[in-house]
């Protein structure tokens, strides 16, 4: 087996803190990226939402329509992308923007690395409910060796998935001639990441890198992957593919127009429950038939098979599985109690997703061995300990 | 002479607030959950059912506080279900004021438990409560308010219950739940021939016609347990006025003042009504 | 205004029929004891459970005799379900079983248990004004024939007929809960007890 863990292209993880704290309100620790607690030990996912309540929702609506004048065309040509993976968030985005606004949406989709029978219905769903839809399938082969890569290198197979679906929609914006390009959700924002992004109705290109990317760049990622990995060679790769990896060159952007991701959730109160329910009432969402692996609920994240692995590699290296995320975010919409949320996470947390075990080894090419030697390896010191029961966490939520 | 056609309301519970969720997922909030309760009885409801939908998460069946103060108002059958797991559980239920009890999880996980509750009890007081999920043509038994699969078909389940002397069933197609799309005529179609007891449909009638045909297809059903069809229609009514403490749940489409999927405008009096007009024998 | 009591015998659904009374604004007291009993504007035996059981508990309290001679002084009494059937010669739940006798009868078995509600078919006119051709909420296995002394209504379950309700003296007897059968229920309890027999 090639050494893994080398290249230095994961920046995350060394520079989280030491001690492990966790947020008074929610679920969540000190150990995400780029989160921030305050004097009371209350984390910045909260602050912002307890914000909320200050914010004059009619007067962003009012913004949102502004914005919206501004870019809606008179001929009926394409005047919004909206990345669409089919699930619940950017239906309700370009259901939205479609048939409240008046807008021209046109939807694209960064295919997931393996789409679930249920993904795939709900994508069907919501292009019948009145969609023209792209649907990119980046090459699986080529797919599958970055992902492995990206597990090895950056502890995160699902980091492949994740650049195309940050850079793809804007090379599709730039091609269709669209300079306006709204995602759901600020991810910062609502899930505790930097506050500097908070009150911005759309986040600028030059803060993606850091953000979104774990601080890596694809290019040097992949002469590494070339250079020093047995299963990867340079014939793997072509440019045309690989140009959907990374932004399109920043000033060609800016001429077009285009100002970077705007989000949805800036012009409204936020509340990911709900969009399930509008994309019920409104695209043909489903929700899945059995509880998600990793936590609770059914009604979210449902269309990767290998996503799965994305949130138990999270656990690994933050000690932040699925559901602390999902419990912290209804904690802070007033869903539920800080008490129920930690039960919730005492219950789920960190489970292991052993549906799609098999097909993602077979996906990766890696054995059972070889795959938790990786894991393994991504354990910092500081969260984990092994004991005659195997790997637990130093300081688990109490 | 027929048997009555019961119509039954289900009120799905999560601290004191009524929840009502699409397939068994989301909590979404329409209001404190004994109003409804009061509402539905003041309009002649056959019965009533609270089903705690948390319980599967967090512990236990949480409801003998409201259980107490219902049975002080409401005085036609309630029955309890959600996360009873054990013969102290029931005996607590029973003696706050419920008259039977459902139970779902804890019999899946331990047939043995039919038997004894059943027997400490009696038939007419414990029922079961399937959660039928459609997976390739099969319909299968969930638990856990629909979050795990058991692996048992329905039909194999419908007679290990009747077996051990179940009172009766309440059947909720989960994939149709709170859509208001019509009930499942395949499901019905696979039971009805071979279920000796009575059997409660639930799961996704929207309007009275679909009552209507699902009893003319199932001629031996025995009642109807309605959700979404009721609260959507009754969440907005001046009964339930009075301030209502929107500390904690999710009551964004409540705030809002949204309506959900077009539910046909009706009534607990109206739909008996119909369904009377149609020669089913309801209580008027 | 007046008090109801309510017979234990330790079996019984008496939280329900306590909180039927309180709705109707009648003051109660749950006792076995005979003074309470005999002096109070009335009483009520429930019953859910089994009878030999509940026969069993009966004779254990001494509340057999004082039953029975209760009613047979027109003490204004309201027996339910399990209650009813205690005030015949016999049950043949799991064996026989010796009732309190009062009445000339026997307690059967169903062919299979009765849960739903039931309306009360009548010959007198008086029942009919009572009864306000209403339906009434039945949950039980066992039965008493219709035809006995005393049957004051008859129901069906598809073409089966039984004995519904029973009057003796100033006690009405009925099969069916009359705490669990909404307002109509709880319209029988107050006017019975306010005077209607």
């Amino acid at each position: 087996m090639d050494t893994f863990k080398k290249s230095g292209q994961e920046k995350q993880v060394s520079k989280i803190p030491k001690e492990v704290l966790w947020c008074k309100e929610c679920v969540i620790s000190n150990q995400r990226p780029r989160i921030i607690f305050d004097k009371n030990g209350v984390c910045s996912g909260c602050i912002k939402k307890k914000k909320n309540i200050n914010i004059d929702w009619k007067l962003r609506e009012k913004e949102l329509v502004e914005l919206l004048n501004q870019h809606r065309s008179k001929n009926g040509s394409y005047d919004v992308l909206v990345p669409s993976s089919g699930g619940k968030d950017s239906a309700y985005v370009a259901h939205q923007l479609k048939y409240k606004y008046n807008m021209n949406p046109l939807t694209v989709t960064w295919s997931p690395l393996k789409y679930t029978s249920l993904g795939k219905l709900n994508l069907e769903a919501k292009i019948y409910s009145g969609f023209t839809n792209l649907l990119f399938t980046p090459n699986p082969k080529m797919n599958a060796k970055l992902a492995r890569l990206c597990l090895e290198e950056l502890g995160d197979a699902f980091h492949v998935f994740v650049l195309g679906q940050y850079c793809f929609p804007f090379h599709m914006a730039m091609k269709f001639n669209i300079k306006l390009v709204f995602y759901g959700e600020n991810g910062e924002a609502e899930y505790a990441g930097v506050s500097e992004t908070e009150d911005m109705p759309y986040k600028p290109f030059e803060m993606l890198k850091s953000h979104h990317f774990k601080g890596s760049d694809i290019d040097k990622l992949i002469e590494y992957g070339i250079n020093n990995k047995s299963y990867l060679n340079k014939n793997d790769f072509n440019k045309g593919d690989l140009e959907f990896y990374k932004l399109p060159d920043l000033n060609k952007l800016s001429e077009s127009g285009i100002k970077g991701k705007h989000f949805f959730s800036y012009y409204k109160n936020w509340t990911p429950q709900e969009n399930f329910y509008y994309a019920v009432e409104n695209t043909g969402y489903s929700p899945a038939k059995e509880r998600q692996e990793g936590t609770y609920s059914r009604y979210a994240s449902l269309d990767d098979k290998m996503d799965g692995f994305h949130y138990y590699l999270r656990y690994i290296k933050f000690g932040l599985g699925r559901c602390t995320e999902d419990a912290s975010h209804e904690i802070r919409d007033g869903h539920i109690s800080r008490d129920e949320g930690l039960n919730l996470v005492k219950k789920y947390d960190g489970e292991f997703p052993q549906k799609y075990f098999v097909e993602f080894l077979d996906y990766l090419n890696l054995d059972k061995e070889e795959f938790y030697q990786i894991v393994d390896s991504w354990r910092p010191d500081h969260l984990w300990k092994k004991t005659h029961n195997g790997w637990e966490l130093k300081n688990p939520i109490i | 002479m027929s048997q009555v056609f019961r119509i039954i309301s289900k009120l799905e519970i999560k601290d004191h607030n009524l929840v009502k969720g699409v397939g068994l997922e989301g909590l979404r909030a329409l209001g404190i959950a004994e109003k409804f309760a009061h509402f539905y009885y003041d309009q002649n409801i056959d019965e009533i059912f609270y089903q705690d939908v948390v319980a599967s998460l967090y512990g236990q069946n949480n409801l003998l506080e409201l259980i107490k103060s219902t049975a002080k108002n409401i005085f036609v059958p309630l029955t309890v279900g959600g996360g009873i797991r054990t013969i102290n559980d029931i005996y607590n239920i029973l003696n706050s004021g419920a008259d039977r009890i459902c139970i779902n999880s804890a019999f899946i996980k331990n047939k043995d438990f039919i038997k004894k509750a059943v027997k400490e009890f009696g038939s007419s007081t414990v029922c079961a409560n399937i959660e039928a999920v459609k997976l390739e043509n099969e319909y299968y038994c969930f638990y856990e308010n629909g979050r795990s699969n058991s692996g048992i078909k329905v039909s194999d389940w419908i007679e290990t219950l009747e077996e051990n002397l179940i009172g009766e069933i309440f059947l909720t197609f989960v994939d149709f739940d709170g859509r208001g799309i019509g009930a499942d005529d395949e499901l019905i179609s696979k039971i009805k021939e071979k279920a000796k007891v009575p059997i409660i449909y639930s799961g996704g009638i929207g309007k009275v016609d679909h009552i209507i045909s699902l009893k003319k297809k199932f001629k031996n059903l025995s009642g109807i347990c309605l959700a979404s069809l009721l609260h959507y229609n009754s969440f907005k009514n001046d009964f339930f006025l009075d301030k209502i403490k929107l500390d904690k749940g999710n009551f964004s489409f409540f705030k809002n003042n949204n309506n959900f999927l077009n539910f046909e405008k009706t009534s607990i009096k109206d739909l008996k009504f119909k369904l009377s007009n149609e020669g089913i024998k309801v209580r008027l | 205004m007046k008090t109801i009591s309510i017979v234990d015998y330790g079996l019984g659904n008496l939280q329900s029929i306590s909180n039927a009374l309180s709705k109707i604004g009648f003051k109660y007291k749950i006792t076995s004891d005979k003074e309470i009993l005999n002096d109070s504007d009335g009483i009520i035996l429930p019953g859910v459970g089994s009878f030999d059981v509940a026969m069993k508990n009966i004779k254990k309290k001494n509340l057999d005799t004082t039953i029975v001679s209760l009613i047979d002084d027109n003490k204004p009494c309201l027996a339910t379900c399990l209650g009813m059937q205690l005030l015949f010669e016999k049950s043949c739940e799991f064996g026989s079983f010796k009732g309190l006798g009062l009445l000339k009868g026997e307690v059967k078995k169903l062919p299979q248990i009765n849960i739903g509600w039931n309306k009360l078919e009548t010959d007198i006119k008086e029942n009919k004004i009572l009864f306000d051709d209403k339906f009434f909420y039945f949950v039980h296995l066992f039965y008493v024939s219709e035809n006995i002394n005393y049957a004051h209504s008859h129901s069906y379950i598809d073409n089966f007929r039984f004995c519904s309700s029973v009057l003796y003296k100033k006690t009405l007897a009925t099969q069916f809960h009359l705490e669990k059968s909404g307002k109509s229920g709880l319209n029988i309890i107050e006017g019975f007890f306010n005077g209607y027999v």
